[in-house]
């Protein structure tokens, strides 16, 4: 497998955390994980095994103890914090567990902030935006506030704020996790026909066991550790506990 | 992302309201308070500072303000006609007379004895008439407020006054800036003066004096006062000691500054406190924003923004408010003239709203700078 075809590569990173006894808590422990580009690999596990964590330090929203995690060939280690924001803004979008929408601003608007933020033209990123919410169904609510949306819809914004930037790795945190079945099941799909891209990938972490069918990759987490890892397709995505 | 910020601000409406309510509260408390303390500040030395002519004001050592005088002798006005580097050297009276008007209206008024001959002193702006029609006999010159006083009807001339007794004809109407007390003004010949209060055998309160060309007034000043013992001031400097003797022996100083501290602090209080509730309802949006990857530079100029939006309408909406105030004082009445806003209490209020800004926002930013983008990662 070729080096830029890996989009996550984390190599025995550990996270630990202060307490305040001074003692520390192990929350990462030697973690080992690729995740090729092009795939949406989905970790699981109980609360408190990990996920998030793993998922914060992909983004480099966390820094890893020790170990090192690659993304797109970036190690996100070497970089100051400032470059890590910038990187982040460039390269990743985010869904989170709620949606976390400014609530004064229409759909459109919510959708278009990661590409006002890189300093593109208003008006472009306003029109980019909307096609995102069209390509997700929502095109009719792009001038909605989010209070008039529904969770679902809600959801759906939250994916074209994380898709309109272009990003190559798309991390997404309990996206379903506020949506009843059906909304989350739709929404799985969407995030599988549209994020998911030849050089892109989407990382997804879940405690809905109704969506693993979207997974290329399925990672279970347990006490910090990555306990199995089953890949649909082995040639293309690899993990190694 | 500035744009953002904005609509960010405005669309908590209740309060982005009470965050220009509470700016601009501040902002009228402190011009209103800071105008009315300047306009009474000016009042007092309105009659000295519309004496354009005279370079210099000689008086007795004594006299701290225009209000408390100690009365020259004519030989005293030779003498310092007599010093190098006088160009001329003129008399002025100033007292209080009563006025008796024909209709029947009394009022005391200040009585402004100016030099025959010169004019000296003279209010500069004429309404009807001019200075030169004082010349007549028993010419007098009164003001706008005091006219309209003593008399009714449109403001005409020849029409007689009765000062301590003596008769006066109306020559001329000016607008003279309204001096501290509320008394009405008004300028005859210092001949006519000197008879109106009894020929008194001091009866100089201030001798003017312009320098002669080239002739540097400070060290003219020293001439006079070396060569007559006298308290030499230029214009600037009397009205100048004359408002800090107001403000150092009465409680206007103290009085004023103390509302004006409580709008600043009033302002900082409030404006501040609502804006770090605001920034901490929004801290899981900005924490979002950080973890989207907006650094903390943007996210404190989004912050400076809504501050710089919230202290501009703010403190234009208190500013309109204090002029509005000040106008409808104004249409009052003739007694509550002079009293406006000045750039230089706009500008200074302007300072203290900034300040206060970015008191408000500073706390902001730094709150905003310590968000922990995991937050949002939690549910």
């Amino acid at each position: 497998m070729l080096r830029n075809d890996i989009a996550v590569a984390v190599q025995s990173v550990t996270k630990d955390f202060p307490l305040a006894d001074g003692s520390s808590f192990r929350a990462l422990a030697g973690i080992n994980l690729s995740v090729a580009a092009g795939k949406l690999a989905m970790l699981s596990g109980p609360s408190g095994c990990g996920k998030t964590t793993l998922l914060c330090i992909i983004s480099g929203v966390l820094r890893a103890s020790s170990g090192e995690v690659t993304v797109f060939g970036e190690h996100l280690g070497a970089m100051s914090e400032r470059d890590q924001i910038a990187f982040r803004l460039s390269a990743i979008g985010f869904v989170f567990q709620q949606s976390n929408l400014l609530p004064a601003l229409t759909a459109r608007e919510n959708a278009a902030v990661p590409l006002i933020a890189v300093g593109c033209p208003r008006s472009i990123a306003l029109e980019k935006a909307t096609d995102v919410l069209q390509q997700l169904g929502i095109g009719a609510f792009a001038d909605s506030l989010p209070i008039h949306l529904s969770g679902g819809q809600q959801q759906r914004v939250t994916i074209a704020r994380a898709l309109v930037h272009e990003p190559r790795l798309i991390l997404c945190d309990e996206p379903t996790s506020a949506l009843d079945a059906e909304s989350g099941h739709t929404l799985m799909g969407l995030l599988r026909s549209i994020a998911v891209q030849p050089d892109r990938s989407v990382v997804v972490v879940t405690h809905d066991s109704r969506i693993t069918e979207f997974a290329d990759l399925l990672i279970a987490m347990e006490d910090g550790r990555i306990k199995s890892a089953e890949a649909k397709d082995a040639c293309e995505s690899e993990a190694r506990a | 992302m500035y744009l953002i910020a904005i609509k960010m601000l405005m669309g908590d409406t209740a309060k982005y309201i009470a965050l220009v309510l509470g700016v601009a509260f501040s902002t009228m408390l402190m011009s209103n308070q800071a105008t009315i303390f300047a306009g009474i500040m000016e009042r007092a030395a309105n009659q000295i500072s519309e004496v354009r002519e005279a370079d210099l004001w000689v008086m007795d050592k004594r006299v701290r303000y225009f209000e408390e005088t100690e009365q020259l002798t004519q030989t005293q006005l030779w003498r310092v006609r007599g010093i190098e580097g006088v160009r001329w050297a003129v008399p002025l009276f100033k007292g209080l007379a009563m006025a008796h008007a024909p209709g029947g209206g009394l009022r005391q008024v200040h009585l402004m004895g100016v030099d025959d001959a010169t004019l000296t002193g003279v209010c500069p702006e004429m309404v009807i008439g001019s200075k030169e029609d004082l010349k007549i006999p028993d010419g007098v010159i009164i003001d706008r407020a005091g006219y309209r006083f003593l008399f009714s009807g449109t403001p005409k001339l020849g029409g007689t006054i009765e000062i301590n007794e003596h008769r006066g004809v109306i020559a001329g109407i000016c607008d003279a800036a309204p001096p501290f007390t509320t008394f009405p003004l008004i300028f005859a010949k210092y001949s006519d003066a000197e008879r109106y209060v009894g020929n008194p055998r001091k009866p100089i309160t201030f001798i003017l004096v312009a320098a002669e060309p080239n002739v540097d007034q400070s060290s003219l000043a020293n001439r006079i006062e070396a060569t007559t013992g006298l308290q030499v001031l230029g214009w600037k400097d009397f009205a100048s000691q004359t408002i800090w003797y107001y403000v150092h022996n009465t409680g206007l100083g103290v009085n004023f500054a103390v509302t004006v501290i409580l709008g600043f602090i009033i302002g900082a209080v409030v404006v501040g406190q609502m804006f770090h509730i605001f920034v901490l309802e929004n801290l899981r949006h900005f924490a979002t924003l950080k973890a989207v990857g907006i650094s903390n530079g943007t996210m404190s100029r989004m912050i400076l923004v809504q501050g710089l939006v919230v202290g501009a309408i703010g403190y234009n909406l208190g500013m309109a408010v204090s002029a509005e105030f000040f106008a409808f004082v104004r249409s009052l009445g003739m007694d509550f003239r002079g009293f406006y806003l000045s750039w230089q209490v706009m500008v200074s209020t302007g300072v203290a709203i900034a300040l206060i800004m970015l008191l408000a926002t500073g706390l902001s930013i730094r709150r905003l700078s310590k968000i922990d983008p995991v937050s949002v990662f939690k549910s």
